[in-house]
């Protein structure tokens, strides 16, 4: 059956990100592709179950057998994980293609606005910044003693905070990670993409007239 | 001051290109830049530094693959700021089904895009439609026609843009091309430098598919993560300028921004004649630059590889991501006995890839197979796996065997050399150009549950289809292994 989607998927750039309290859902696998998260919607055998909305779609492959019914192995198919908006994660998660279906997906079904794994793929990295959503990375003994503590402490909120840059976990120590400062000051921001761009139009638009006296056949003209 | 020194220094200042006077810049010409080749084409496009290692940089070119964003953009009114270096080819939603220019419901998005390709072309927008000649897969095509040439800096919505790389420029895949379309510029952190040397001899029977896969399987899925890679070495250096691209377009299957080769003769020969490289005019000062461009004796990468090919057997992927490649006569691996680190991976990948531990990966049945993609649809690829199957047939147990070529011009080549006839002789089915089995909304998946041996890129859960195993390996195994109905060693097809 057709679910609504519980969360808003706001429209790409300028979202903001200050912090985040919610359960988190441990995915420790390493070079998750987006293929993962974001599957091709006709290929999941889905679709003709009218199963095609974005929070369908979220890992539908391993979420859901061909008849719709859940596959019980997958986390966000198990109490608590059900709840969960913060996804733990391994090495290289989000790896593959640029489908930032990656993370609107999980962002609809679940509104996972934070991930904290080893590393990232570099074009996921780009996707989430554009979306609000924050990529924590962490070395892999943080990731997997946090994982581990989600694990032993069910049902416990934990928070990303990215203005003081930590993770809290109630009754631990904050867990300080480092964000590219740019980025942070976009999430923190809401800055735009188009307004940081803003003020080097002129500098681009110079380039682009230099350029073209040094590198004219760069230039397609349409009567090439 | 050299240009190097010019462009660091006014990265800092951000405004500092624009309040020089005309014809300052002509005097840094770009062969005096010193560094590695990455170093030089990106420091060649910086507009500004965004803070830290961010950098807002000029494309020169664009490519993109579906025209409902373009359409939604001009519907809204925006300005795009400079249509003739977009260029759109629209390849992951179209069927490769013969009778696709007849039957418009096929793959996704044709009905509409037919009916406003025109008004795009109109507008301005350089439009390759599957009815033109030069249609196919972007990264086949961008090469194929020109587009994509040395020293560029060359943007795309897709992943495997890094493939033109080969030419010796800088590209990769982003959905933030609209800001592209926009601005005429993009937006990223730079990376550090690899260089991977790849040395030794390739034994008969390999190919490019091969040596990228041997580096992934060693260096890791996420082995460049965080890195601009350069493909360097004798390897890399005989391979022909179709095989280059091969190994470019795994570069993102390692997590690289990007992959590149220096460009060389081999490129110039082979770039030089084709519809949108140099006229005649501009031919020898554009070589003159190019030239420049291979990165220089001295210079430092932030990480070196040496990579040795020597006595390798052909590669094949058995588990669910590319770094899960072994040789042809290797056995399937136990988790219970791999690296800590890898355990929990390996053992999702046995679930799902329903090998057994200890298995030999040679004469594992398979269902289907496929030819194509941008990995290794170019003509040469198509030779050789004709050769493989000239006079043979595909085992009955194959329920599929595709050839699909990269491009419309890919295919008419190969029907002039009657490849076609080989292909369909043999069993195989021949389609129309475009992205098929690899991925996309084109209709052209893997039926639930089957194996399928492919000549692509990704062997991901679910991506040729629901429960599908893919394995990964050169054009010529495929072709081998489709004949046999297993997996198989191409080196008895020589």
């Amino acid at each position: 059956m057709p679910r609504q989607s519980a969360f808003e998927v706001p429209e790409r750039g300028g979202n903001r990100f200050l912090r985040h309290t919610g359960l988190a859902a441990p995915y420790m696998y390493d070079n998750v592709s987006t293929d993962v998260p974001s599957p091709p919607a006709e290929a999941t055998g889905l679709d003709r179950l009218g199963m095609r909305g974005e929070a369908d779609l979220a890992f539908a492959n391993i979420r859901y057998n061909a008849d719709g019914t859940e596959k019980q192995d997958f986390v966000f198919n198990q109490e608590p994980y059900r709840r969960a908006s913060i996804m733990i994660v391994g090495l290289n998660y989000g790896t593959g293609s640029s489908r930032s279906g990656a993370i609107t997906r999980p962002l609809a079904a679940w509104g996972v606005k934070a991930y904290i794994g080893q590393s990232f793929g570099p074009i996921f990295v780009t996707n989430a910044l554009a979306y609000g959503v924050v990529t924590v990375q962490l070395p892999r003994a943080t990731v997997d003693r946090i994982a581990a503590w989600v694990r032993a402490n069910p049902g416990v909120e934990m928070t990303v905070d990215l203005e003081r840059l930590v993770v809290e976990l109630p009754g631990q120590q904050p867990i300080p990670f480092e964000y590219n400062p740019r980025f942070r000051n976009k999430l923190l921001s809401g800055l735009d993409d188009l307004e940081e761009m803003a003020p080097h139009t002129q500098a681009a638009a110079t380039k682009r007239e230099q350029d073209e006296r040094q590198r004219p056949w760069v230039y397609v003209r349409r009567t090439h | 001051m050299k240009r190097r020194d010019f462009v660091r220094t006014s990265v800092g200042a951000g405004f500092v290109v624009a309040t020089l006077p005309n014809g300052v810049l002509a005097r840094f010409a770009p062969q005096q830049a010193r560094g590695t080749m990455f170093d030089k084409i990106w420091d060649a496009h910086v507009v500004a530094n965004l803070g830290g290692d961010d950098y807002l940089l000029q494309v020169d070119r664009c490519i993109g693959g579906s025209p409902n964003q373009l359409l939604e953009m001009l519907a809204a009114g925006v300005e795009i700021k400079h249509p003739e270096m977009f260029f759109n080819v629209p390849d992951h939603g179209v069927s490769t089904d013969p009778n696709r220019y007849t039957d418009l419901s096929l793959g996704s998005g044709w009905q509409q895009y037919e009916e406003h390709a025109e008004r795009m072309r109109e507008l301005g927008f350089n439009t390759f439609g599957q009815f033109d000649p030069r249609y196919g897969i972007q990264h086949v095509v961008g090469p194929e026609t020109g587009l994509s040439q040395p020293g560029m800096l060359l943007c795309a919505g897709d992943s495997h843009t890094c493939t033109h790389g080969a030419m010796g420029l800088i590209s990769w895949g982003g959905e933030d091309t609209d800001l592209v379309l926009r601005t005429g510029t993009v937006v990223r952190h730079r990376p550090m430098t690899m260089r991977v040397n790849v040395v030794g001899t390739l034994g008969p029977g390999l190919r490019a598919k091969d040596v990228i896969l041997k580096i992934i399987a060693q260096l890791g899925t996420d082995g460049g993560n965080g890195y601009a890679v350069e493909y360097a070495g004798p390897v890399v250096r005989a391979l022909p300028q179709d095989s280059r691209f091969s190994i470019c377009n795994l570069a993102v299957e390692m997590a690289s921004l990007t992959g590149m080769v220096a460009p060389d003769d081999t490129t110039y020969e082979w770039l030089a004649g084709r519809e949108f490289a140099p006229s005649e005019r501009y031919w020898d000062q554009a070589m003159a630059q190019w030239q420049a461009l291979p990165t220089d004796a001295d210079a430092t990468f932030d990480r070196e590889e040496s990579i040795d090919m020597s006595g390798i057997d052909p590669q094949v992927t058995w588990g669910i991501n590319p770094e899960h490649a072994i040789g042809i006569n290797d056995r399937v691996p136990d988790p219970e006995r791999a690296p800590a680190v890898k355990r929990e991976t390996y053992r999702q990948a046995i679930a799902y890839s329903g090998l057994t531990p200890g298995q030999p990966i040679l004469g594992t049945p398979i269902d289907e197979a496929f030819i194509g993609s941008c990995v290794e649809s170019r003509i040469s690829d198509l030779r050789a796996a004709a050769q493989v199957v000239r006079g043979r047939r595909v085992a009955s147990n194959v329920l599929t065997a595709w050839v699909v070529p990269g491009s419309n011009a890919t295919k008419r080549q190969a029907e002039a050399e009657g490849l076609d006839v080989i292909f369909k002789a043999a069993g195989f089915e021949w389609r129309e150009a475009g992205c098929s089995k690899c991925y996309g909304p084109n209709g052209d998946y893997v039926a639930p549950g089957r194996r399928c041996i492919a000549n692509s890129n990704r062997n991901y859960i679910g991506r040729q289809g629901r429960d599908t195993k893919t394995n990964l390996a050169s054009t010529t195994t495929v072709a081998a292994s489709a004949i046999e109905g297993r997996i198989a060693d191409v080196r008895n097809y020589l």
